[in-house]
């Protein structure tokens, strides 16, 4: 009963409005009080990806997720073995002023950062606009890597130095597979944040960094709620993308692949 | 690479120590653009800001509109985690409760427009099916005086959020208490009050505080189902920021500087309350 | 003759269709310690969770004074638990700790009088306002006896509460734990692993095995008689010779050559040790069929890994009964 009450109101609060956002990318638009009519149509879709703007967008927004999502972890993952497995003076200070920026507005961060980005050349540029996307996304990165070192137990990386191993190579073949799930969640995180900054993207950007949220305002103008869908749903895949990008990237890195070949043969 | 042969936690914090101060650089910045003026240092922009009328009416209702949603979030994603951690746990429920975290907050917005607005889909419905004379008896429940839209919108994307965020702290509950408490006499009550609370309670504070300072500070879900007045404060803080006037800039610096303090000084405050007892609920004996 | 203080009728436990344990019947006197003996998986844990009710029995009765008590919620039921872990609550103080079940009952300025009568029984009262992870293990666990102990519970369960700490303090507590039930006066039953400290803290052993009691009666009793293989083995030092019959190992002696009046088994000399002053042989029988720790004397030379023969006395020679 239970069991039902929570699936019945989460599939219709949360799965339902994505599913009616996709089909309402493939019907043609809906006028008010005329009947919904559902004669498929790649219109909307076709709009969205043939327009010039938009792609150039897609690419710089996924340039863009993709440095922000790769600083993040290399800020994250050393910052979070640090957090988890060493004690030294002033830790918990450390730790709760790393996640402070969350609670404070990432936006007085950026107007902050304005003026030195105009003086270094970053701003209006998109180098500057992932450094700002860092803000509000490296405190979460480190949170999360820090409670996957939590469950990893700092003898089993003993173990693998024991055995031999250099620091590195432990890091690929013990670290990186078994906390592959918190890196799956901060990449995740990381993407979806980097895909949703509208102002901070506006003011370092300064209208010459032209992502696909900062295109996303003006269409809404359009009215034509075919392309707006599409352009919505695309939104919720570029996540989706990254993080098979990055599985990709570590499963190289961990050797899986080649070992994996290597059992075919 | 080489960053990684060596575990001193000095070098593995390198990277965010860098971070931190870009943090701190930014804010130093941005306070010190909020007391410049073309004749020097100057502390008259904080004065003159709440002289400004556009300042006053929109604090009042960006509080109440952040406060309605950061409670009501907090209250139903507890409440929702409490009654059905376990199922939340399944895959399945876990993907349900990511879908809305993987749409930006504006994607949200304008499903919310393309939903509830007097032009909506669900007022189109109701038309059609004959229980609507016209577009205008639909109630104004998008870019409205009240910012009910907002509030819908934010409940929306945050309630899973809160959910997500302590789904973990529930998973971990130490369970071996609750039989100690039931061999000492106790029931329902003194599990809440021993166990449930003090373990919990860290963690509804920080989910408290991010979506206060989100909520209270974010342009992108306003810009789109606000109205043009009042204005929450990042929307009116943007607009200053753009502003043609030194002073509108200036405004824009103080504002969100003095938003910052008082944030982070509550965030801190409350995380110096906690700390001990959160080290004390570290060193338990438990096992899971 | 009045009906005994707390009584154990035929209760069984069942998981996924399983049997844990069935039908285990015993008695305990008022004051009586019952130490609950057997391997690890065997269900004692099993069973003093469902007496303690944070588990169901499956079928079965249990009697406190006469009344039965498994239609009573957890909470309520007159029985303390201690478990392996000490989980003391790690916000709260000893003294919060120790008063923690009065508290939900009693004024806190009684429950605090009560509870540094028993801090000072313990010999903690100084730690009072300490927080538990500033306790040693053996300390902690201390403070949890005393938690469960100062609601006067009609019968107290002990888990293995002395498996989480080290052997020096192990054998230090029990004797301490020993004293203060006789000094409370507290029914309790014992589980443990141990068969030393189950001899040490009972009044009585029950032997638990194969989901059913083996054997109950007097530590010595059960030592010397034991009723089949599986108690020989668990909780006496018997050599079994086959179904019917045992020998206890301290009348068995090494010898190198088959002799009249002893029955003969080949064997292999592995190595020997001592303990108070008593030499042990450690020896294995021929072809793998297990290993016995026999006395013998001191200056009998044997080289290692000699063959020979372990002799059983005919005399010494009982059936199990």
């Amino acid at each position: 009963m239970k069991k039902w009450i929570f699936y019945g109101s989460a599939f219709l609060l949360f799965f339902i409005p994505a599913i009616l956002l996709i089909v309402k990318s493939f019907t043609p638009v809906w006028r008010w009080g005329e009947p919904f009519t559902f004669d498929w149509t790649l219109r909307g879709w076709e709009t969205f990806l043939m327009d010039a703007r938009i792609f150039d967008a897609m690419a710089i927004s996924l340039v863009i997720a993709l440095v922000v999502t790769f600083l993040n972890l290399f800020t994250g993952i050393p910052a979070g073995k640090a957090l988890s497995h060493s004690e030294f003076r002033g830790k918990s200070a450390l730790e709760v002023l790393l996640v402070l920026p969350l609670f404070l507005p990432a936006m007085a961060a950026a107007v902050g950062l304005h003026i030195t980005m105009i003086r270094l050349g970053l701003a209006n540029n998109w180098l500057g606009v992932a450094i700002v996307h860092l803000v509000p996304t490296i405190p979460y990165t480190i949170k999360v890597m820090k409670s996957g070192y939590d469950r990893l137990n700092p003898d089993m990386l003993q173990q693998g130095k024991m055995l031999g191993a250099g620091g590195w190579h432990v890091f690929r073949t013990i670290e990186l597979p078994m906390l592959m799930p918190s890196i799956r969640s901060a990449v995740f995180l990381t993407v979806t944040i980097s895909m949703s900054q509208y102002v901070l993207t506006a003011i370092i950007g300064g209208g010459n960094v032209i992502t696909l949220p900062i295109i996303y305002y003006p269409f809404l103008q359009s009215v034509d709620d075919t392309v707006m869908a599409a352009f919505s749903v695309a939104f919720a895949i570029l996540p989706v993308l990254a993080v098979l990008f990055v599985e990709l990237v570590a499963t190289v890195l961990t050797g899986r692949f080649s070992i994996s070949k290597r059992g075919a043969l | 690479m080489k960053w990684y042969q060596t575990s001193k936690p000095a070098v593995l914090l390198i990277p965010a120590l860098l971070f931190l101060l870009l943090i701190v650089y930014s804010l130093v910045m941005a306070f010190a653009e909020s007391i410049r003026s073309p004749e020097g240092w100057t502390w008259a922009y904080y004065g003159e800001l709440f002289m400004q009328r556009r300042l006053i009416e929109s604090l009042g209702y960006s509080l109440s509109i952040t406060f309605v949603s950061v409670f009501l979030s907090v209250l139903i994603g507890w409440a929702v985690v409490r009654w059905f951690y376990s199922f939340i746990d399944e895959p399945g429920g876990k993907w349900l409760v990511w879908i809305p975290m993987l749409f930006p907050h504006f994607v949200w917005g304008y499903f919310v427009l393309l939903l509830l607005g007097q032009s909506g889909l669900i007022s189109s419905f109701f038309y059609q099916a004959g229980w609507l004379s016209s577009r205008e008896a639909f109630p104004v429940l998008t870019q409205d005086a009240y910012g009910v839209g907002i509030i819908i919108t934010y409940l929306w994307k945050e309630i899973p959020f809160v959910i997500l965020m302590l789904l973990p702290a529930y998973l971990q509950l130490p369970k071996q208490y609750g039989e100690v408490i039931a061999v000492l006499g106790g029931g329902r009550k003194e599990w809440f009050k021993t166990v449930e609370w003090p373990w919990v309670q860290p963690v509804i504070v920080e989910i408290t505080l991010i979506l206060t300072a989100f909520i209270f500070t974010a342009y992108e879900v306003p810009a789109l189902l606000g109205i043009s007045y009042p204005q929450m404060t990042a929307v009116l803080a943007y607009d200053w920021f753009y502003g043609a006037a030194w002073e509108e800039r200036s405004y824009a610096f103080g504002l969100l500087c003095l938003i910052a303090f008082i944030l982070g000084a509550i965030a801190l405050l409350s995380f110096a309350l906690m700390n001990r007892r959160r080290w004390l609920l570290s060193k338990s004996s438990h096992q899971y | 003759m009045s009906r005994p203080f707390i009584e154990v009728d035929h209760v069984s436990k069942q998981f996924k269709k399983n049997d844990v344990f069935s039908n285990l019947s015993f008695s305990l006197k008022e004051g009586e310690v019952l130490s609950l003996v057997g391997p690890s998986g065997t269900g004692k844990s099993t069973l003093l969770r469902c007496l303690a009710g944070i588990e169901a029995f499956t079928s079965g009765e249990v009697l406190i004074e006469g009344n039965s008590i498994l239609q009573t919620a957890a909470k309520d039921r007159p029985i303390g638990m201690v478990f392996q872990q000490a989980l003391l609550f790690p916000h709260l103080t000893i003294l919060e700790n120790v008063t923690y079940g009065l508290r939900l009952h009693t004024a806190k300025r009684e429950a605090v009088i009560e509870g540094l009568k028993y801090l000072k029984l313990v010999g903690l009262e100084d730690y009072k306002n300490e927080y538990p992870h500033a306790l040693s293990g053996g300390q902690q666990q201390r403070v949890s006896l005393v938690r469960a102990l100062i609601l006067k519970p009609k019968l107290l369960l002990l888990d293995e509460p002395f498996s989480s700490l080290d052997p020096e303090l192990r054998r230090e507590l029990r004797g301490w734990v020993k004293e203060l039930l006789r000094k409370e006066n507290t029914t309790s039953i014992f589980v443990t692993h141990d068969r030393e400290e189950a001899m040490l803290l009972g009044d009585r052993v029950a032997v638990l095995a194969e989901g059913v009691i083996q054997q109950q009666g007097r530590p010595k009793e059960v030592y010397d008689h034991p009723v089949n293989r599986l108690v020989a083995r668990l909780y006496s030092d018997a050599f079994v010779l086959d179904h019917d019959s045992y020998c206890l190992t301290e009348h068995l002696e090494w010898l190198s050559e088959k002799q009249e009046g002893y029955e003969c088994f080949q064997a292999e000399w592995v190595n020997d040790t001592y303990q108070h002053g008593q030499r042990y042989a450690h020896i294995r029988l021929s072809g793998d069929q297990g290993r016995y720790v026999i006395p013998v004397p001191r200056d009998q030379s044997v080289n290692t890994d000699q063959t020979g023969f372990i002799g059983v006395p005919l005399a010494f020679i009982k059936r199990f009964e």
